[in-house]
């Protein structure tokens, strides 16, 4: 075909133009011209029909119907209704007036009460030289940093954090977020979409079980700690492959302690299945780290595993460093992905200044007094696991591990359809205690869980309890527990 | 999508770049996978998927690093009306930054600092170091366990009672705030409808529900009554049985559009569909209204009309942190089963005793005029830079009052022009393109405080106006110049 160009502003010669053209083809390429004309004609057809709209339930209803299903409808109430003495679930009535390492004081209540509560287990909390260095901070940046990481909201105390988690945990870098809870629920969906698939152990706490929710993958739990079920798990899903290249992502979740029953995890047999059958590993080690291993390092170091074996290693700041938020380690692409991927990074106000001042206070401490302070939370916490065991009533264990600070006293034998009888009691136990000026927590579930705890009274020792405080909560208790859970 | 009008030509050239991006993203990758051999690439080890699938990462790398630097600027100063930008350089194309020991001075319009208290006064500060002294800095404890302090009582009582409902609970994270909250009030065979451009944690909270939600077009009243009307007719999807309730989900002011909710039509609404009405007031708390009480206040809707306030402390109270404000029964029911009180630390206590003094600076209760200055002060500079916005030629969306004010850009080579530029004149700006906005509309958003003088305004208003016409956005100039139809 010859470019005619010079005729195109030429409406005439145009028309002249197509018509030698078309006489061209239908002379010489007639079925292709009839062809054409048919595909033509019928796109033509197709553009002239109406649009079609699938008749729907409220399209074939008539206006008078449609508002008499309007005039119908009844909501629930936006909350049920509440009876007043809804004994093991009442909000909680304590209120605090002053917080310390080992004593809290509540508001009602003149003397001071021994904390066996909280999770400060290194008692950094009230730290002296750290509240200064924070009353500093507030001096030069005020409280709030009025934004997001991504908008003027990093502040110079924000980078110096995450350096100094990278180089206490021994990555090349951190990434901090806001609010312990939202640490893992972020980073889990971040990684995982739909089509991949998440192990994770049935015990691990409910800030996972929302993140895998929210990821909209494949969630499949493993019997607590069973790694021959874990096991099982991966080799099912490993031989479906049939030896085709693996296209989605796979990933063990677990955490380092689980505080819900105070056990550890056996990570060098999960690095070991992982490495086995070609998953990643992401763990949640909140309460283990300030507390395991060595140097504090957390549960990893515990093992002595090293840190590259885990592809993120989240954990809050909120226990044994004593302040808020929470971080996440892993390789440099697994970071630098959540600057942008990691939702409550990007779409919530980055943490106080005046808190990753502390933070880092709370690691130096850490640093410093390693060895001193690792000790006496573990001589601590087995004197008082030691005491508890050996004076428990027969109907209830001590849920433990040696060395652990956190520790459960639940019923043995648990039947669900006791579940007010028996949360009636472990209330009753902590309001005796409290009575006594020791306070102990008794922790609440969601009923979301995929496997809600049991009752039970969670004991928390801390670093900087003396031996005799020790001994009087294990006193108090036991006489407590004996008193409100009789041997039959 | 928000109430702009892009030309045609403004269309075509912001899909030409993107266009333009994606090919280059995609040549380069082609390149670096067959012809670089390059240690610093990451290598997927045998036998597994790739950690980062395709889009994800091939945005980040090739798309957003570009342009990285218009992000993330630390600063070293508090967040006032000027900052200290620590001046930063990377001789590898944004993937690594080194800070040159210099810094930035720059005027602030980037921040979330609407009254002010980035900058507090010293009654306040003297409070802040009370409360580290008796509490420390964490709780170390869930509200639901022991955290709960008597400064969270009173912020709770004091909050509760400037937003004009019977109780309130707050929130570590204003995030956590809502995302922890909607399973509280929805589950299964619920409907949630949402406006299309809420935040994050409104979509994160509503889709871990488990409830059905569904979208209705931004601030468009008309279609909300449609799709109300539509799902309690038609009824849950497969069973047909009614709805067990329906959640309408709105903000005070959107973040992104700097635009207030038609909160007086949204309360007929409700109250003619027999719906719940929850306000996400995290940009209008303290921001607007008389003495600050936020949306309600400013449209002149009685408080007890909307079922659940929501609002954060980060934005105009200079805290972090959030509330969530209703009756007695519904704030009984969300502290037993939010997962925030039973589960999360609960808020530092400085930082609540920093809300709760802000509040009552706000209000006047510290026996001061600070808070109506404050007040008056927020309103003067929303005006006055949003009309000199306007009078400059820039494509302006907020409504008036709007402490947010949002100018159209479009394009996403546009965006890091600006932001640049500004930079060199000392003017700190937000950007803001896709995916965090839709695909045509990349803007950059001004947040003005109560800290800023008129004498700051006005010399914003000469640079943006510099690098307007540098950047050539001034695109309602241009809609007149060429004789179109302005607003």
């Amino acid at each position: 075909m010859t470019a005619g160009s010079q005729s195109f502003f030429n409406i005439s010669s145009v028309l002249e133009h197509l018509w030698v053209l078309v006489s061209y083809e239908v002379e010489n390429f007639a079925p292709r011209v009839i062809v054409y004309s048919l595909v033509l004609s019928f796109i033509v057809y197709l553009f002239a029909q109406r649009s079609y709209k699938p008749a729907s339930r409220a399209d074939k209803i008539d206006k008078e119907t449609e508002e008499e299903l309007i005039n119908d409808f009844t909501p629930e109430p936006l909350v049920p209704e509440y009876s007043d003495d809804d004994g093991d679930d009442k909000t909680n009535d304590i209120v605090l007036s002053s917080f310390g390492a080992t004593h809290i004081k509540i508001v009602g209540k003149e003397d001071e009460v021994l904390n066996f509560a909280t999770h400060n287990f290194l008692g950094v909390n009230g730290n002296k030289e750290i509240v200064e260095a924070s009353k500093k901070t507030v001096e030069k940046y005020g409280v709030g940093s009025c934004g997001p990481r991504g908008f003027y909201g990093t502040v110079d105390v924000h980078l110096d954090l995450e350096k100094k988690i990278a180089q206490f945990m021994g990555t090349n870098d951190s990434i901090v977020y806001s609010f312990g809870w939202c640490t893992i629920s972020s980073v889990i969906p971040a990684f995982s979409k739909q089509h991949d698939l998440l192990v994770c152990d049935e015990n691990c706490n409910f800030a996972i079980q929302s993140g895998a929710q929210l990821s909209r993958s494949k969630v499949v739990y493993f019997k607590h700690n069973d790694m021959a079920h874990l096991e099982q798990i991966l080799k099912d899903t490993v031989s479906k492959d049939k030896g085709r290249p693996v296209v989605n992502r796979r990933f063990i979740i677990c955490q380092g302690v689980y505080e819900n029953h105070g056990d550890i995890a056996p990570l060098d047999k999960i690095v070991a299945l992982k490495n086995k059958y070609c998953f990643r590993v992401m763990i949640d080690d909140s309460f283990g780290i300030g507390v395991l291993g060595k140097t504090g390092r957390g549960t990893t170091e515990h093992f002595d595993l090293p840190i590259s074996e885990f592809d993120c290693v989240c954990a809050t700041l909120e226990n044994a460093f004593g302040t808020v938020g929470g971080f996440c380690v892993g390789n440099n692409q697994v970071v630098e992905h959540q600057r942008l991927g990691g939702s409550a990074y990007v779409f919530s106000a980055s943490l106080p200044p005046y808190v990753s001042t502390a933070s880092i206070g709370a690691f130096e401490y850490l640093e410093r007094n390693s060895s001193k302070l690792l000790l006496n939370l573990r001589n601590n916490a087995n004197h008082l696991i030691k005491l508890l065991e050996k004076a428990l009533p027969k109907s209830l264990i001590l849920e433990h591990t040696n060395g652990l600070p956190i520790m459960h006293v639940r019923v043995k034998k648990y039947n669900p359809n006791d579940h007010h009888e028996v949360s009636e009691k472990f209330a009753r136990v902590g309001k005796m205690a409290l009575d006594k000026n020791l306070a102990v927590a008794r922790p609440q579930y969601t009923e979301r869980e995929y496997q809600k705890p049991s009752p039970s009274i969670k004991i928390m020792v801390s670093a900087e309890h003396s031996k005799q405080e020790v001994e009087k909560c294990a006193k108090i208790l036991d006489d407590i527990f004996n008193q409100v859970f009789e041997d039959k | 999508m928000t109430n702009c009008n892009p030309s045609l030509f403004t269309i075509l050239t912001t899909y030409l770049n993107f266009l333009a991006l994606l090919i280059f993203g995609h040549v380069r990758d082609f390149w670096r996978t067959y012809f670089v051999a390059d240690s610093s690439s990451v290598v997927t080890p045998k036998g597994y998927a790739p950690l980062l699938k395709s889009f994800d990462d091939f945005y980040q790398r090739r798309m957003y690093t570009r342009i990285k630097d218009c992000w993330e600027r630390p600063i070293c100063s508090r967040p006032a009306a000027w900052i200290d930008i620590m001046e930063r350089v990377s001789t590898d194309f944004n993937k690594t930054f080194t800070f040159t020991k210099k810094t930035i001075h720059a005027l602030n319009l980037g921040s979330y600092n609407y009254l002010g208290f980035a900058l507090n006064p010293d009654h306040v500060t003297k409070e802040i170091f009370n409360s580290l002294d008796q509490y420390g800095i964490g709780t170390c404890s869930p509200a639901g366990e022991f955290g709960y302090t008597a400064v969270h009582r009173d912020l709770e009582k004091e909050v509760a009672q400037f937003v004009g409902k019977e109780d309130s609970v707050v929130f570590s994270m204003g995030y956590a705030t809502n995302s922890t909250t909607f399973p509280c009030l929805a589950g299964k065979g619920s409907l949630i409808i949402s406006d299309r451009l809420n935040h994050t944690s409104i979509v994160r909270g509503a889709r871990a529900t488990g409830a059905k939600i569904e979208v209705f077009k931004h601030n468009n009243m008309k279609h909300l009554e449609h799709v109300i009307r539509q799902a309690i007719v038609k009824g849950q999807p497969k069973t047909r049985r009614p709805w067990k309730k329906i959640i309408i989900v709105v903000e005070g002011i959107y973040s992104m559009e700097g635009e207030m909710v038609d909160l007086k039509t949204c309360v007929e609404l409700k109250k003619k569909y027999k719906c719940y009405l929850y306000v996400d007031e995290a940009h209008s708390i303290g921001a607007i209204g008389k003495s600050g009480k936020g949306i309600c206040e400013h449209t002149g809707v009685d408080p007890a009309d909307v079922d659940i306030l929501m609002g954060t402390f980060t934005k105009s109270f200079g805290s972090v942190g959030g509330y969530v404000a209703s009756s007695k029964a519904v704030i009984n029911h969300i502290r037993r089963t939010s997962f925030s009180p039973l589960y999360g630390s609960s808020m530092p206590v400085a930082c609540a005793c920093q809300a709760l003094n802000a509040l009552r600076v706000i209000t006047g209760e510290d026996g001061t005029n600070i808070g109506k200055e404050r007040l008056q002060a927020l309103a003067r500079n929303s005006e006055y830079f949003l009309n000199g916005l306007r009078k400059l030629g820039f494509e302006v969306i907020a409504d008036v009052g709007s402490p947010v004010i949002v100018v159209m850009l479009y394009n996403p080579g546009k965006m890091p022009g600006f932001s640049r530029e500004c930079l060199k004149r000392g003017v700190a700006v937000v950007v803001v393109g896709a995916p965090a906005t839709d695909i045509l509309e990349g803007r950059v958003r001004f947040c003005l405080s109560a800290n800023h003088t008129i004498e700051d305004l006005e010399l914003a208003l000469e640079k943006l106006s510099e690098v307007g016409d540098l950047t050539n956005t001034k695109y309602m100039k241009q809609k007149m110049l060429q004789g179109q139809d302005t607003h």
